[in-house]
């Protein structure tokens, strides 16, 4: 389905749903690896690969919705597809704030699970380039020197060289160079890539 | 209260009885004794008469019966010459010379002499009591006994009487005959006046002829009386008797007239001290049976024979002069009275007495028949009072015989039934009865026959339109009657029905009740199965469709597809067992398999998060009788309602413990602990009314079905709190008896 490599993990007490999951899941082209239950899951080294998370809400010791709350805690971010015997609609609104994704009543349609699963996936993986282009460019951030974050920062917020210059007490052809350099270090094109960087890193201008 | 009756009337005839008796009875009889009376004149004088009468009744009574009593009258006076007392010896030689005279019985001194001179030897050595000598007679010194009677008349007593009587008398008029002894009683009669000199005018008339006399009598004036002492013969030789000349004197006389003898009493003259002519004949009779029965030795019988004199009055006599009966001496003798009342008196106590006790008797019977009538109408009203109960009674009362026919029927059983009591009484009561009540029916009524009661009987009975009632008897036999009361039960037994078929159906519904509260758990048992079916479906059809399919995981997924199948198709049925609408059933079941199958259905887990069940079967656990579905509800019910008092317990204290044991060896128990918030200890007896809960969601059935399905099934259940908490539920199940183990 998609050429990068991704898991699909499934935490059900069930054997036989267990099982018959797994299978449906490899049938569609994904790796599934299962758990019987939640502490398992817990206990698993995931690989830093885009995957998402098929629940059973009910299950004995941890269910579903308490695994959730772990692996929040632990900055696990999973999409979860929560699959049910017998939805009941306090579990699925508490399941749903806590960020689940999709909420499936068993028995269900292969095709809701596996849809489920590729968007579970897709939104994984562009959780992860997300995460990884912050993580770039949080690095590039570092890089600037406090005059040139200073410089950044108001040129983000819509100053012109001439009012940066004046409001830092320097001169505007001072300021035309430090903002090339922030240009470069942080690898942008434009202004607009400027601006959209700083949103992402979420600067903000403080003269408002 | 008849008896006192029947014993004063026979107080009354028995006193009277004894009266009777004591007049009639002889005494010690005197067979043979032989008394002759040997009169010295005519029989016909009244004198004599009156003698023989008193002398016939006294000898009768003593013993001397009339065929030993001979009278022989010599008539010497007017036989005077010697050939007839010689031809007299003759006689009564030939009369008694062959036959022994035991006593000798003389009237008159003539007779006296005869008897000892004349027929002296005829007689010898017998005793001789002789009447009427006079006085200053004396008998010739003899071997031969001979006690006197001595004639003298009460002449002073009678004045005395007589004055008594008519107080303002101032002359008496002395009417006397004129023969010896006669002018003799004058002579002392003149002595005895003495007494009254100069108060009274005494005037003797016996040397006037009777027809002076009678003048003389007869122009007497008013205030003087008649002294009558006696008339044998007048001065001029002339015969009279002392009656005759009584008679007429008292015819003539304008003034009362006293004699002196009773036999003018009654014939003229008022009364006077009489010398009683019967009653010395009486008293003579009597000691000559003391003589002959030798009670008393002759010498010591006084020779002279004392009889008193006799006031004696004649009341026609004491009316017509209107003289005081109460002037009468005591003991006086009043003839001639008409009967009063007094005179009647033993006749009057002899009937008052009857009267009285007649008069018991009547009230008695009275009595007793008020009682009888009282009874009889206390009875009536009884007998009414039950026939109107009979009549209203709701119920059908009837009396029928042994031989299968009623008799007597109440209206209900016409309301009832709907035929008219003709046609019930005309056909035996079994052809009635539902064939197939006919045999227990049989049954009942030899029952019935032996005696014995039949109660709570069931049978149907025919009614008019065809259709059939059910009754309910209670009967009891008396001889060949039977006495049944029974009731119309068709109605009852229809809401019975309608209720065990509501209890049924309640039961249902509280199945399907607890069902909606097993809903969730029962889906995720359907749901899990289902899913693994349909993706593993789904999955084959994948690997199916890739270029080089793995066949052996496609069988593979085929046989698992086979084995969810089953699993979801079992709990589907497990679930359509408990919520099944079934008559209940009965059979005998094993409690420990019953939990077992019941756990099939739910897990733990699938109540409630964190909850387990632990069970310990007793394997010694005996079986019990009765219906597999109701009890797997019972103890669904009991887990469900752990489950429920643990919902706010952390799940890790969340345990029931399901546990089977022999009670008291007789019976099955059955605990479901659980550890949940307990029971409040004043809830605990309202746990099992119906519609109460505590669970917000809880219909308030389920424990109230469970107890009433183990009481039908002949147990009980209880609730109450743990030591350490939580409550147990627990019911008892009698074992079945066939089960031993």
């Amino acid at each position: 389905m998609t050429e990068e490599e991704h898991y699909v993990y499934v935490v059900d007490d069930d054997t036989p749903v267990r099982k018959a999951l797994e299978r449906l899941l490899r049938s569609a082209g994904h790796h599934a690896i299962t758990f019987g239950s939640a502490p398992d899951f817990l206990d698993f080294c995931h690989p830093d690969a885009p995957g998402c998370l098929i629940l059973d809400i009910k299950m004995p010791r941890v269910s579903g919705l308490e695994l959730q709350d772990r692996l929040a805690e632990k900055g696990i971010s999973f999409p979860v597809i929560f699959i049910t015997g017998h939805g009941t609609v306090p579990a699925s609104v508490k399941a749903f704030k806590a960020g689940a994704m999709d909420f499936l009543e068993k028995p269900f349609e292969d095709r809701e699970l596996l849809d489920a699963v590729s968007r579970g996936i897709e939104k994984h993986r562009r959780f992860r380039q997300e995460q990884s282009e912050l993580k770039r460019l949080r690095t590039r951030l570092d890089t600037l020197t406090p005059r040139e974050r200073e410089v950044f920062r108001l040129v983000v917020a819509g100053r012109l060289n001439k009012q940066v210059a004046f409001e830092l007490g320097t001169g505007e052809k001072t300021i035309k160079v430090h903002r090339g350099r922030v240009m470069e270090k942080m690898g942008a094109q434009s202004l607009a890539d400027l601006v959209r960087f700083a949103e992402k890193l979420g600067i903000h201008s403080s003269a408002g | 209260m008849g008896c006192p009756l029947y014993f004063l009337i026979l107080l009354a005839l028995g006193v009277h009885a004894d009266t009777c008796n004591a007049k009639t009875r002889p005494q010690t009889p005197l067979t043979g004794k032989n008394v002759l009376i040997l009169h010295a004149f005519e029989s016909n004088v009244p004198i004599f008469e009156l003698t023989d009468r008193g002398l016939r009744k006294s000898l009768d009574a003593g013993g001397v019966g009339i065929r030993n009593q001979f009278f022989e009258y010599l008539d010497l006076a007017r036989n005077p010459v010697p050939e007839h007392r010689q031809r007299l010896v003759e006689l009564l030689l030939l009369r008694y010379a062959s036959r022994k005279i035991d006593l000798v019985i003389t009237l008159y001194q003539e007779a006296l002499q005869f008897a000892l001179n004349e027929a002296r030897d005829i007689f010898p050595e017998v005793p001789i009591v002789a009447l009427y000598v006079p006085l200053g007679f004396e008998p010739p010194q003899m071997t031969q006994r001979i006690i006197r009677q001595i004639v003298a008349p009460d002449v002073k007593g009678t004045l005395e009487v007589a004055l008594k009587l008519v107080p303002e008398a101032k002359r008496v008029y002395v009417a006397t005959g004129a023969n010896p002894m006669e002018k003799s009683l004058e002579n002392s009669a003149r002595k005895d006046f003495k007494d009254w000199e100069g108060q009274l005018e005494f005037r003797y008339l016996s040397d006037l002829p009777l027809e002076g006399i009678i003048a003389a009598v007869s122009s007497a004036p008013p205030d003087a009386i008649v002294l009558f002492m006696g008339f044998a013969a007048d001065v001029t030789g002339k015969n009279y008797t002392t009656r005759e000349v009584g008679k007429m004197l008292g015819e003539v006389s304008g003034v009362p007239v006293f004699g002196l003898h009773d036999v003018s009493l009654g014939y003229g003259i008022a009364g006077g001290s009489l010398i009683s002519f019967e009653y010395i004949g009486t008293r003579a009779g009597e000691l000559a049976v003391a003589i002959l029965k030798g009670a008393e030795n002759v010498e010591n019988i006084p020779s002279v024979l004392q009889v008193p004199h006799v006031p004696m009055f004649d009341w026609r006599q004491l009316k017509h002069w209107n003289l005081s009966e109460s002037a009468l001496p005591k003991g006086s003798i009043v003839i001639n009275k008409e009967p009063t009342l007094w005179d009647f008196r033993y006749y009057l106590l002899g009937g008052l007495a009857f009267v009285i006790a007649q008069s018991f008797l009547i009230a008695g019977l009275l009595v007793q028949k008020r009682r009888k009538r009282s009874a009889e109408e206390s009875l009536r009203q009884k007998t009414e009072e039950l026939d109107q109960f009979f009549s209203v009674s709701l119920d059908l009362l009837c009396i029928a015989n042994t031989e299968g026919y009623f008799l007597r029927l109440n209206p209900s059983f016409e309301r009832v039934l709907g035929y008219r009591r003709e046609e019930l009484t005309a056909k035996r009561f079994l052809d009635f009865v539902h064939p197939d009540d006919l045999v227990k029916t049989q049954d009942a009524v030899s029952t019935l026959a032996s005696q014995r009661r039949v109660i709570s009987f069931q049978n149907r009975y025919r009614c008019k339109d065809g259709t059939y009632r059910w009754l309910e008897w209670t009967s009891a036999s008396t001889g060949n009657l039977i006495y049944a009361a029974a009731r119309d039960i068709t109605e009852r037994l229809k809401r019975e029905a309608e209720a065990a078929q509501r209890s049924q159906e309640l039961a249902h519904v509280s199945r399907i009740a607890t069902m909606g509260e097993l809903t969730s758990a029962l889906a995720h048992e359907i749901n899990q199965p289902l899913t693994a079916i349909l993706s593993n479906a789904e999955a084959a059809k994948r690997f199916l469709a890739q270029a080089d399919p793995d066949i052996t995981e496609v069988r593979q997924i085929l046989e698992d597809i086979v084995r969810d199948d089953r699993r979801a198709s079992d709990v589907v049925r497990k679930v359509r067992t408990l919520v099944k609408k079934e008559m209940p059933g009965d059979e005998v079941l094993d409690l420990n398999k019953t939990i077992q199958e019941v756990l099939g259905i739910i897990k733990g887990e699938s109540l409630l998060p964190g909850l387990s069940i632990t069970v310990e079967l007793s394997p010694e656990l005996r079986l019990v009788r009765g219906d597999r579905i109701q009890l797997q509800q019972v103890i669904l019910n009991l887990l469900l309602n752990s489950v429920a008092a643990m919902r706010d317990s952390p799940q890790t204290q969340r345990k029931i413990t399901v546990k089977t044991a022999m009670a008291d060896g007789a019976s099955a128990s059955v605990s479901v602990t659980d550890a949940g918030t307990g029971i409040d200890e004043n809830d605990i007896e309202r746990l099992f009314e119906p519609f109460y809960t505590t669970k917000p969601e809880g219909l308030g059935m389920g424990l109230s079905i469970s107890r009433r399905i183990i009481k039908a099934h002949g147990g009980d259940m209880g609730a109450s709190n743990n030591p350490d908490g939580g409550a147990t539920f627990a019911f008892t199940l009698p074992a079945h008896p066939g089960d031993p183990s």
